[in-house]
């Protein structure tokens, strides 16, 4: 509950927080379903950092990451009907959810300009993410889709060296560990980054 | 189902208070890529096609219809920032045109309202997710068949007047591959062609 006082709201809501929220903590590697856990309740990542996908039979979507330097949404759940796709969330450091009743959430943002904003600019954010993801899907090679998601990478890292596998790269833009060898080779042979053992580094992003 | 008509009568007539209402025909823009609209249309009637908002790139997204949708939003209630996706309606459609300060003000006072569009924020981020699932997961044959299927859906026909290059523009694939994958459809007896029309055998 400690992490709930650094929330940037007024007393007086971290305090009804405090009484209606419920927090959940995972750790580095933890995976869930953010709809399904979320039921009755629209939930917040205030801590940490998730990995969302799209996740279907044995098939992996990666979309993007998610940071708790900014109070981000994690599910779609709508506030009166059940929606077929799930946000499958993988845990990539120690996080924080903070679960609210919907209806409180109705109220608070009715009340408190702060946490309606917030919450606002977060489906906004999330929106303009998505079509990004769709036109990258619909327009990039995967050369360039490979060399985005390495200097995203970098960015979460802060570091022109990524520590990553190729098998987690494929399973995250679900292509072959074949196909992802081929294009580093290619993007290595543009001078665009170095492949090392256990590691890819970026010469520019 | 969450729509216009299922806002409360005090609720709705606050909205037409404010409303600008304007009329589509068939194939009218709405509104197109990197215009400002500081404004939400609330759908009294019509259905109306989202298409990302790219020159050489027309993917369809999803639609929003009166029976399942309360408004179109352009996700820029509190930012006026420029839209991102083009809107097209598919046949004649009311819209209310209200005024992103007026719901701002009207949702202070009403959770409904309130409700309503967090609600609408819920489902374009949702249509979007399934969008996504739709073109990395699904084979060229479902993603058509499941697209000729909304369309029936929608139009409450299975007897469905479209043409290849509507289709191909809506996928984002070649006319070659709608035209193969067509062929695939027919041969598995899931549609049937007749003249420009296309024919859902599922829905008989």
């Amino acid at each position: 509950m400690n992490q709930l006082n650094n929330l940037p709201f007024d007393k007086e809501l971290i305090s009804l927080i405090k009484q209606y929220g419920i927090i959940k903590n995972y750790a580095k590697g933890d995976n869930f379903f953010c709809e399904k856990e979320s039921a009755g309740f629209s939930t917040f990542l205030i801590s940490g950092s998730l990995k969302l996908f799209i996740k279907q039979n044995n098939k992996r979507i990666f979309l993007y990451c998610i940071y708790g330097n900014e109070i981000c949404i994690t599910s779609f759940s709508g506030l009166f009907e059940e929606y077929p796709v799930d946000f499958y969330s993988e845990v990539l450091e120690d996080s924080t959810i903070l679960s609210i009743p919907v209806d409180k959430l109705v109220e608070w943002s009715m009340q408190y300009p702060k946490f309606r904003d917030i919450i606002t600019y977060s489906y906004q954010k999330h929106y303009s993410t998505l079509l990004g993801v769709i036109k990258e899907l619909t327009e990039d090679s995967l050369e360039t889709r490979l060399y985005n998601y390495l200097r995203l990478k970098s960015v979460h890292y802060n570091s022109l060296n990524i520590p990553i596998s190729h098998k987690q790269i494929a399973s995250d833009l679900n292509f072959t560990r074949e196909s992802i060898g081929r294009v580093l080779k290619k993007l290595e042979f543009q001078n665009k980054l170095r492949r090392n053992t256990r590691s890819i580094t970026l010469f520019s992003t | 189902m969450f729509n216009l008509s299922s806002l409360s009568k005090n609720l709705t007539s606050q909205i037409y208070k404010y409303a600008t209402p304007k009329s589509y025909h068939y194939g009218d823009t709405i509104v197109s890529k990197d215009f400002y609209k500081n404004r939400t249309g609330f759908i009294e009637k019509g259905t109306f096609k989202v298409n990302l908002g790219q020159e050489n790139n027309t993917t369809l997204l999803y639609y929003l219809s009166e029976d399942q949708d309360v408004a179109i939003s352009f996700m820029n209630i509190y930012t006026n920032t420029p839209i991102q996706i083009d809107i097209t309606a598919l046949q004649h459609s009311n819209l209310l045109w209200v005024p992103n300060a007026n719901i701002v003000e009207l949702s202070k006072s009403s959770p409904a309202l309130k409700k309503a569009m967090i609600n609408t924020y819920n489902k374009n981020n949702q249509y979007l997710l399934s969008t996504i699932k739709n073109l990395a997961i699904n084979s060229l044959n479902n993603r058509l068949y499941d697209y000729l299927l909304t369309k029936a859906m929608y139009y409450k026909s299975k007897q469905l007047n479209i043409n290849r290059a509507e289709m191909a523009s809506d996928l984002n694939v070649s006319l070659e591959s709608i035209s193969r994958t067509i062929k695939n459809l027919e041969r598995t007896k899931q549609i049937v062609r007749k003249s420009r029309t296309i024919i859902l055998t599922e829905l008989a």
